[in-house]
């Protein structure tokens, strides 16, 4: 059996070819074979920034690595790769950043988590963030693609996955995607508060292996009178919880399942499109211990949209979209539900000028019985001075209530606060897409923005913490995109982030905000033949507790991808994490990244 | 441009230098500035000296006013307290104390101080070590810190004026191995030597400070060097089986256990430690309505021989839980057990099985005995002071204080001394100040004063001492520490910080300055 077959064999079989379709949707050429259609583009303007995935974003062990291409946005990693992973926008937590999946939402209600290393970034084609959220986006096929991959690394680390996608009909299509990996994740480190040469300041993480496995299915139809899509998404993780170097007991581990279901319909009517679309997910988060120390957390939420587009109404509006929301979140163990109903409302104006100038804004007010109205209020104008410019001033209101475990919670080490208020967030951006040359480009994103009602933790009793809310912080910085493709063998990313952050009650910056954040990335070679990245991460010295007294210490690394097309479709890639194996770096305080680690893989496309 | 150039420079100077706080240089002689204080009060002035502020008996006179003068004379008691209260209609800024020791007049000009101003002043800029400050322990000019995620011990120097440099001077590694489950409770540093227990493992650390290493590290033994073992009689049972004595498999039942749990170590001198083991198998969870399973309390007299530990004498308390050592003298120390926690939720914390015992040490310190047990029911103590023959006991985040005799054979309602005013004050600590004033810690990062003779609030300390500074106070910086340099505030005395409050929980330790109202 010849290797095409094998790959075949070992994971998903491609259906069976179909010709084009013909959809009045966008295109990005991402790849030679593989056409993406997108959907659903978001208006031109240019405070989302987009990063669209390319072959190295899905060449090392972690897929989370790929969100460094994201200016502002922080990964913090506890336990290494494959490990739970939090991010951070500007310096807000996850709670406080919605992530979905084509509309599937990721985070849990009970906490507001959502694992970076657990948002299908495997199968993705483009992530979108903005002061909303964290938008990904999944590739839809005009041809039929089909991708194997297999990899191993250093602590028994393995990666093995398969995607498929092609079209159904002229106006369907379909992906499935599946990876399974795994790490004994016993990396080495050190701590950096004792001598660095001293042989015994080396030390391996016990506990830490972490296994995953991630599933989705998404149907797409979108025909001249009418679409639908419906999108399975599963994904589990267990893993050993290392923690610090004083963890409760060396046997604690977790199990987390995620499992969404996002179904959808429109039909077109002579003037309007209506709409509906129901998605679905259940989070269940539980720990076991020896000696038997068990807990569990079963969360889900229920999002129904019903609504209506215009196509005749107005003639300066490209677009306008009216819906109604219920929002159904619901905590198991702890007993709560809540329910929200309300509206949204989105518009885009296309407005007749020299600059072309875009007027957009969405509205979005949900109403609890318990904590009052939500709103989500976004409004801007986006301008083209020049043909290479585009410039986008913006203003959004989004607010957030408590999580489940903010409010409820009670255990011996975390006590809810039944009377905590909504958090809320103003935001002032102003945001630049410049094209320098045809083989140039920059984004620069400045940003305002003021929280009230900040939610921040506080010790209570001498062991315990409880939430409170603490008045306002303040935040400013800057984020810039640079990318520079001189030559085809050459290629330089650079995204940089500057913030100041400030909470009023604690005098000190929001924790776990680095001031200064980066990532770059140079490419020597073509991707399609044979190419060398070099990827430095780095991040200043981060405040680490509220109060401004904990220092997590700046850290610089260097990764390097080789990769190869060694046989038309079939490409080899080596990735090495932390070249320098720099073992004292943090995320955190006191939580160790990894020192080197040491990844192989071959990819197998389009059979 | 070019005076410009030099102004900038000037201003940029001027901008880098550390805004450090200057410290009053008291003058030398009989009299102990650092003891007196001359404030406003609601009749006029008031002049306190306390214990030791004067030689005894001394003759004092006091004078306010520019115009109208008012002045009087009296004479210090026979440990140099004196108490002058002037009435006056006019509002004055300053006064003259003039003191007469051996036919000298020593006369010196005070501030008059507005209290509330005064006492909002005292608490400085926090220092930090960018570290976590899970416990301090002052070592002559150093303080050992305790980071206990980091699993580290770092030594600062500590300089003339109570200042903690941010920058250790040398750090030891706690957990070379990386075993989870260590939980290092605090440390105590005395000479060379430092104890750091292990709460998680059982053991007990000796770090060598000078080699900056691990000396020794076991559980408790007993005098003949094998691992000590008693008897829990009745046997105890916890919902999940655990092996405790190293030699059975695990059960639900305890009977015969090893030392586990280490909680408290003090220093009583350079070779010379107690080690409290509260013998915790299973911490109270209300929401599985789960209660505290403790054994007995076990106090360990150890001894520093060729960098090991080694074991004199060990006694079994009659309460549970010990935490707290108090030292009376050399051979005389008095235990506080906490008892097993039922319910760490309510405000305040209740216990079950508290105490206080004392503890006599032999003259050569190579036995223990126990006398004087007092049971602490339905009071569970957070963290005592012993004032001459006095306990003050707080109850543990709550708002009363307990006041007992030494030689008390019982715990009653009379001793209890709820605070006056109701406010929401969540003691958590005690501590000595000087004279008979207590510094009574709140959870709410508050200091409260009392005084044995006067009550809460005694002259000048007369609103509570907020260590929040400018942060918002819902922050609450709960201090777990709190430290004066001086073992003797009239005879010790140097300008600086007089004490530290330790806020671990927000990794920061506040200075005081207690000459913001005392001196001149």
């Amino acid at each position: 059996m010849s290797l095409k077959n094998s790959w075949l064999a070992l994971f998903i079989l491609a259906p069976q070819a179909f010709s084009d379709t013909e959809k009045p949707t966008t295109e990005l050429e991402l790849q030679e074979n593989q056409t993406v259609v997108e959907g659903e583009i978001e208006p031109p303007h240019a405070s989302s920034f987009s990063y669209t995935t390319d072959q190295s974003s899905h060449q090392k062990l972690s897929d989370s690595a790929m969100l460094f291409h994201i200016p502002g946005l922080t990964l913090t990693e506890r336990n290494g790769p494959l490990g739970r992973s939090e991010l951070r926008y500007r310096g807000l937590s996850d709670g406080r950043l919605r992530v979905d999946l084509e509309g599937l939402n990721l985070n849990n209600p009970v906490n507001g988590f959502s694992d970076a290393n657990a948002m299908f970034l495997f199968a993705a084609s483009r992530m979108q963030t903005n002061a909303e959220g964290l938008h990904i986006s999944l590739p839809h096929f005009t041809a039929p693609y089909a991708k194997g991959v297999f990899g191993i690394g250093t602590q028994s680390s393995l990666k093995a996955g398969a995607s498929a996608g092609a079209p159904l009909d002229d106006y369907s299509s379909m992906l499935v995607a599946l990876q399974v990996s795994s790490t004994e994740g016993n990396f080495a480190y050190s701590s950096p508060h004792l001598d660095k040469k001293d042989p015994n300041n080396n030390y391996y993480r016990d506990n830490n292996d972490q296994h995953r496995l991630q599933a989705l299915v998404n149907y797409q139809r979108k025909s001249p009178t009418g679409s639908g899509h419906a999108l399975v998404a599963l994904n589990t993780h267990e893993g050993g919880i290392a923690g610090f170097q004083s963890s409760p007991t060396p046997h604690l581990r977790s199990h987390s399942v995620y499992s969404g279901l996002s179904v959808g319909a429109a039909k077109k009517l002579d003037r309007a499109e209506f709409y509906t679309n129901v998605a679905n997910s259940l989070f269940n988060y539980s720990t076991t211990d020896i000696p038997t120390n068990d807990e569990q957390f079963m969360s889900t939420t229920h999002e129904i949209k019903l609504g209506i587009r215009p196509l005749k109404w107005f003639k300066s509006m490209a677009e306008f979209d009216l819906a109604q929301q219920i929002v159904i979140e619901r905590a198991y163990e702890i007993d709560q539900t809540r329910i929200g109903a309300g509206f949204f409302m989105k518009r885009v104006s296309r407005l007749n000028g020299r600059m072309k100038p875009t007027v957009f804004s969405n509205f979005s007010m949900i109403g609890y019985q318990t904590y009052g109205l939500v709103f989500k209020k976004d409004l801007g104008i986006t301008i083209e001075p020049s043909d290479r410019m585009s410039v986008t001033t913006r203003i959004v209101r989004a607010q957030r209530l408590p999580t489940f475990m903010e409010l409820h919670a009670n255990n011996r080490f975390f006590v809810g606060n039944p009377d905590l208020q909504k958090e809320s967030v103003w935001d002032i951006e102003l945001s630049t897409n410049y094209r320098i040359s045809p083989l140039a480009q920059i984004h620069v994103s400045g940003f305002l923005g003021w929280l009230s009602d900040v939610i921040v933790y506080v010790p209570l009793l001498g062991t315990k913490q409880q939430p409170i809310n603490a008045h306002t912080a303040r935040r400013y910085g800057i984020d810039v995109n640079f990318s520079y493709e001189p030559r085809e063998w050459l290629m330089f990313e650079s995204n940089n982030s500057i913030l100041y952050t400030r909470v009023k009650a604690s005098k000190a910056p929001l924790p776990q905000a680095p001031p200064f954040l980066g990532f770059s990335k140079l490419r020597f070679g073509t991707e399609d033949f044979l190419s060398m990245s070099l990827l430095g991460r780095y991040r200043g010295p981060t405040s680490a507790n509220l109060n401004g007294t904990l220092k997590t210490k700046a850290y610089a690394l260097v990764d390097a991808i080789f990769s190869a097309c060694v046989y038309k479709r079939l490409t080899t890639s080596l990735s090495i994490s932390n070249v320098f194996n720099h073992k004292t770096a943090r995320d955190i305080y006191e939580m160790p990244l990894p020192g080197t680690i040491f990844f192989g893989q071959v990819e197998l496309e389009n059979m | 441009m070019k005076k410009s150039i030099i102004a900038l420079t000037a201003l940029l100077l001027l901008a880098s230098c550390k805004d450090e706080p200057k410290f009053k240089i008291l003058p030398t002689g009989p009299i102990k500035h650092q003891l007196i204080v001359m404030a406003k009060t609601s009749r006029g002035v008031r002049a306190r000296g306390f214990r030791g502020a004067t030689p005894p008996n001394t003759p004092v006179f006091v004078e306010v006013g520019s115009h109208n003068n008012k002045n009087e004379n009296t004479i210090s008691d026979a440990e140099g307290r004196f108490d002058v209260e002037l009435t006056l209609q006019e509002s004055a800024s300053v006064g003259d104390l003039t003191f007469s020791v051996d036919s000298k007049h020593y006369s010196e000009t005070y501030q008059i101080k507005n209290l509330p101003e005064a006492i909002a002043n005292v608490a400085k800029k926090p220092f930090s070590t960018d570290n976590e400050l899970s416990y301090v322990a002052l070592n002559g000019s150093s303080a050992a810190i305790l980071s206990s995620n980091a699993m580290l011990i770092s030594l600062h120097n500590v300089d003339e004026t109570g200042r903690l440099k941010k920058k250790a001077s040398s750090t030891i590694g706690l957990n070379p191995n990386a075993t989870a489950n260590l939980f290092p409770r605090m440390v105590a540093s005395k000479g060379n030597h430092a104890l750091v227990p292990f709460s998680g493992s059982g053991e007990l650390a000796l770090l060598n400070l000078s080699q900056g290493s691990i000396a020794d590290k076991s559980r408790l033994k007993d005098k003949t060097g094998n691992l000590y073992l008693f008897e829990n009689n009745p046997a105890l049972t916890v919902k999940i089986p655990l092996s405790v004595d190293g030699t059975s498999e695990s059960s639900t039942s305890i009977s015969k256990s090893f030392a586990h749990s280490p909680e408290q170590i003090i220093a009583l001198d350079d070779t010379t430690y107690l080690a409290s083991f509260a013998n915790y198998y299973q911490f109270a969870d209300h929401t599985k309505n789960d209660l505290a399973v403790v054994g007995k309390g076990i106090v360990a007299l150890l001894r520093i021989e060729n960098n090991k530990i080694r074991s004199e004498a060990i006694v079994e308390l009659p309460f549970k839980n010990p935490r707290y050592f108090m030292v009376k003298n050399e051979t005389e120390i008095w235990v506080s057990c906490a008892g097993a926690y039922r319910d760490t939720n309510t405000n305040p914390i209740t216990s079950d099985d508290a105490g206080l015992v004392k503890l006599t040490l032999s003259a050569d310190k190579t036995s223990l005995s126990l006398s004087n047990p007092i049971a602490l029911v339905d009071f569970s103590p957070g963290q005592p002071a012993l004032v001459g023959s006095k306990l003050v006991v707080p109850l543990a985040y709550g708002n009363k204080i307990a006041v007992l005799e030494e030689n008390a054979t019982a715990f009653t309602d009379n001793d209890i001394k709820p605070h006056p005013f109701h406010r929401p004050f969540s003691f958590t600590l005690a501590s000595l100040w000087h004279d008979d004033l207590v510094f009574l810690a709140s959870s709410d990062g508050s200091l409260v004063v009392y005084s044995l003779n006067e009550g809460y609030f005694p002259f000048p300390f007369i609103e509570p001492l907020m260590l929040n500074g400018d942060q918002d106070k819902r922050l609450m910086p709960s201090p777990e520490q709190l430290i004066f340099r001086f073992k003797d505030y009239a005879k010790d005395y140097q300008p600086g910080f007089g004490a530290w409050a330790v806020i671990g929980g927000q990794e920061k330790i506040v200075p005081l300055d207690l000459l913001e109202i005392f001196g001149p």
